[in-house]
């Protein structure tokens, strides 16, 4: 594979073709991330990326893209180590409240759409911070004091964490309940142990 | 074994109220000896290029559902030990390339006969050489695997090497821990893993990382919360699971979900009866066989994937298997 010594002229253009006809094909992607890291394509990658988030707002395969083409430039795939998520550059700080507002406002486009929640979550997460500093913005989509007019299930999933976070262990309670019975029971044990994680008293059983 | 589709339906299902739902477990069985029968067909032969991994859905199926006997031993092994080339590695049928995909389903199969053995007694070519084909597709630079000499690198690679090579007791002929170290490059700011180090989380690739690190017992290098989350995701309204955000069910992922599940222990973040409908209903409970999702056509691997799920789950009349 090391022996193109150049970018087939109509390559790029070859895979946008066939991603417009399956925008989520798993091969088609994961060539276009080899072809983008052999032959350092990385700049002319994000605006492809919107173009596709702008047609797709749920399509997982751009999002993930735009981290790779984001941030993934930064890694080394050869050189890994066993830790979590070695990247060995840094990404400059006005990047990375681009990356969060992007994702901002592509979730008060959809806030059901799991892509940004976790686009989101994984560039707090990289910076070393949780999930409160965001509290306002979520509230938006889910108000514990309007429990009826809840918009999205991951953004209670998201306040879970951040309440958890500002120790207001009962209000995070609240939010798992609200999810465990209401808004995503089919996942009901998965927030009941998101719930014992929180360290409460057994209240009562649910 | 023909991999073709049909003549089944998934959703063709007698008594179509949930608590009505059953696996029809003797048609399934009628149904996979049938697709050896079937050599007339176009279909039979097109699929010729994946009749090996045919063989080990179709006979791991047949064990599934208590018929260990359901397909001839000895013709099985045969046909398994007629893949094989010089260099060790198997291909999909007679006279098609050696593979790495096809070397791990001939190992899986002799080991499911219990005719290891005969690599040593009766192949062309001994269990230590199969071995040696293995290891020498790994990449020691990187520590993953290609699946042949063509070099195409996939974390599903890394898991068939562990799989086949720990079966035969030759894992310790490759370097573990790089493959390891690959591993944890592939694992994502979603908590998931894909084909590659930046690839998309993909159940499926999932499946291959967790088990191959369930075989070299790291396991510890899962956060195993994160991820048993974003599997939960994976499960829609209907029951069933997808293997990706916002992508349709199918009930293959009911396989790689729920073994990855299985392996963090974290099975029950799932809604088990709400799955086991879902593959029932993808069952033709008249002709046999389950498809990928209701109203689509059978076929083996399917029918393979949708029995192991349900096996995970416990569903009654069903063989226990191993989630890795």
């Amino acid at each position: 594979m090391s022996h193109i010594p150049t970018l087939p002229p109509d390559e790029i253009d070859f895979l946008a073709q066939v991603l417009a006809k399956d925008a989520k094909n798993y091969h088609v992607w994961s060539y276009r991330q080899w072809l983008v890291r052999h032959f350092s394509l990385w700049d002319s990658e994000l605006p492809y990326t919107e173009i596709l988030v702008q047609r797709d707002v749920f399509n997982n395969s751009a999002w993930n893209h735009r981290w790779f083409v984001v941030f993934g430039q930064h890694t080394d795939p050869t050189k890994h180590s066993i830790k979590k998520n070695d990247s060995y550059t840094e990404v400059p700080p006005d990047i990375i409240q681009r990356e969060l507002d992007y994702s901002m406002a592509a979730i008060s486009v959809a806030p059901q759409n799991q892509s940004p929640w976790l686009y989101l979550r994984g560039i707090l997460r990289k910076q070393g911070r949780g999930t409160s500093c965001l509290r306002n913005f979520a509230e938006q989509f889910a108000d514990l004091n309007k429990e009826d007019e809840v918009r999205s299930s991951h953004a209670l999933d998201f306040l879970a964490d951040a309440y958890a976070e500002e120790q207001e262990k009962m209000k995070s309670a609240q939010v798992l309940d609200l999810l465990a019975i209401r808004y995503d029971p089919i996942r009901k044990n998965y927030w009941d142990y998101r719930k014992s994680q929180l360290g409460l008293e057994q209240v009562g059983v649910s | 074994m023909s991999l073709v589709s049909g003549p089944g339906k998934g959703g063709h299902v007698a008594g179509a109220v949930p608590n009505e739902l059953r696996l029809v477990i003797d048609n399934h069985v009628s149904y996979i000896q049938s697709l050896d029968t079937r050599k007339d067909e176009l279909e039979y032969w097109l699929t010729e290029h994946l009749r090996l991994n045919g063989v080990y859905w179709g006979l791991t199926a047949l064990h599934l559902l208590g018929h260990p006997n359901g397909l001839p031993r000895d013709k099985t092994i045969d046909f398994v030990l007629s893949c094989q080339h010089d260099n060790g590695g198997f291909g999909a049928a007679p006279g098609h390339d050696a593979h790495m995909l096809y070397t791990v389903s001939a190992v899986q199969i002799l080991a499911t006969v219990d005719a290891l053995d005969d690599l040593d007694k009766r192949a062309k070519v001994g269990k230590e050489k199969v071995g040696k084909y293995i290891a020498n597709l790994q990449d020691l630079n990187t520590g993953s695997f290609a699946g042949d000499e063509w070099g195409e690198m996939d974390t599903r690679f890394v898991f068939g090497a562990f799989l086949a090579l720990s079966l035969m007791n030759l894992l310790d002929t490759i370097d573990v821990s790089k493959a390891v170290a690959y591993i944890q490059a592939c694992a994502n700011f979603d908590g998931g893993y894909g084909v590659s180090p930046g690839a998309e989380s993909h159940s499926g690739q999932i499946y291959t990382c967790v088990g191959a690190l369930t075989i070299a017992g790291r396991l510890d290098l899962v956060d195993k919360d994160r991820l048993g989350g974003w599997l939960s995701e994976r499960q829609l309204p209907n029951g069933g699971l997808n293997g990706r955000p916002e992508k349709l069910e199918d009930v293959c992922y009911s396989w790689w979900v729920v073994s990855s599940l299985a392996m963090i222990d974290r099975i029950h973040w799932i809604d088990r009866n709400k799955l086991s409908a879902f593959i029932l209903r993808c069952q033709d409970t008249d002709k046999g066989g389950i498809s990928d999702r209701p109203g689509d056509m059978v076929d083996v691997f399917h029918t393979h994937f949708g029995l192991a799920g349900l096996s995970l789950l416990n569903y009654p009349g069903l063989e226990p298997v191993d989630p890795a």
